[in-house]
């Protein structure tokens, strides 16, 4: 891979892993401090979900094609056994992310209330946290 | 049959093609394959091949939620649903090593046609060659179909049970507490 592709596929994959993270944490500070049931809230949390999967996509994408940059780890080495925690990890995130989602699509054409938005309040603040632990596993993962 | 939900479509298609990639990495990889498959390939064919896989995966998921989606499901339940998603994965396996093999046969055809496209002078050969090739075709378009079909099945059993369990959360969460919180009525 030459230089200038494996430079922009790092941009997009640290870009979009920043995009989702800023996201949950507006959305959880968005749901949390808001009192009113303004159908922006509806809004936000529906953006935020159809950013979020296109976002993954990206995410997946370049994350194997730097896989490919660096070659992959054999899984019993070091650097294999985090790459295996990783994934394992990435796996988990999706599986709740997809639940989160599906939140979003069953309260989305219903009256809004405070326990809606406390709900997805505390999901955002979640998938914020999730991302942060993957992020220190890419961190290991990457420096050692 | 109506249009389908397009929000609906996004998050579950997406949703489905990233979860059947990283398990796979998952497997390729603990199981120490994943050097291997990955050496040579390169980005932009990465990427192409990726690309041209999500949007079967959403096509095929439009077509099969037009009847009903996780909400509102099609007539006949789960198990009606379980056999749109069949179809569904059927189709996108089909597909994709159909296209797989056109865009290779183009490669091989715009880099050296001559290879491609046999002379003239051995027509009775040259028809047996093509008949071979596409009875090879149409097996492996066959059992990608196959193998397509079920993971489409299973995807939609795992969609099914998570769609469970964000009901149960959500009634939970926000039902209960609004029998006794008497500050949501009015929202």
């Amino acid at each position: 891979m030459s230089l200038v592709s494996s430079l922009l596929v790092r941009f997009v994959h640290v870009s979009g892993m920043a995009l989702i993270f800023g996201g949950a944490v507006f959305a959880w500070a968005a749901f949390r401090t808001s009192e009113s049931s303004r159908p922006q809230n509806r809004s936000l949390a529906t953006t935020y979900e159809w950013v979020f999967w296109g976002t993954m996509g990206l995410l997946l994408v370049t994350g194997v094609g730097n896989l490919g940059t660096l070659g992959p780890p054999g899984p019993t080495t070091r650097w294999g056994t985090i790459l295996t925690t990783k994934l394992a990890a990435v796996i988990g995130f999706v599986f709740g992310s997809f639940v989160r989602t599906l939140v979003v699509l069953r309260l989305r054409d219903r009256a809004p209330t405070a326990a809606g938005r406390a709900l997805l309040s505390r999901s955002y603040g979640a998938t914020a946290g999730a991302i942060l632990v993957l992020v220190a596993l890419a961190e290991v993962l990457a420096h050692g | 049959m109506g249009d389908a939900d397009w929000f609906e479509v996004w998050v579950v298609s997406t949703f489905n093609l990233v979860i059947l990639s990283l398990v796979a990495l998952f497997i390729a990889h603990t199981s120490g394959g994943l050097a291997g498959s990955l050496s040579g390939f390169g980005t932009v064919p990465g990427v192409l091949v990726f690309g041209y896989l999500w949007a079967l995966t959403v096509a095929s998921t439009r077509r099969a939620l037009r009847v009903g989606g996780l909400d509102d499901r099609p007539e006949g339940g789960l198990r009606s649903l379980v056999w749109y998603g069949f179809v569904g994965g059927a189709r996108i396996g089909s597909a994709f090593v159909l296209g797989i093999v056109a865009v290779f046969f183009l490669i091989v055809f715009l880099t050296n046609p001559v290879q491609a496209v046999t002379p003239v002078g051995n027509i009775a050969e040259n028809i047996s060659q093509v008949a071979s090739f596409a009875l090879i075709v149409l097996f492996i378009v066959s059992i990608a179909g196959l193998i397509g079909g079920v993971i489409g099945g299973l995807s939609v059993l795992l969609d099914v049970s998570l769609y469970g369990a964000a009901t149960r959360l959500t009634e939970r969460m926000t039902e209960t507490p609004r029998r006794s919180n008497t500050s949501d009525a009015g929202e």
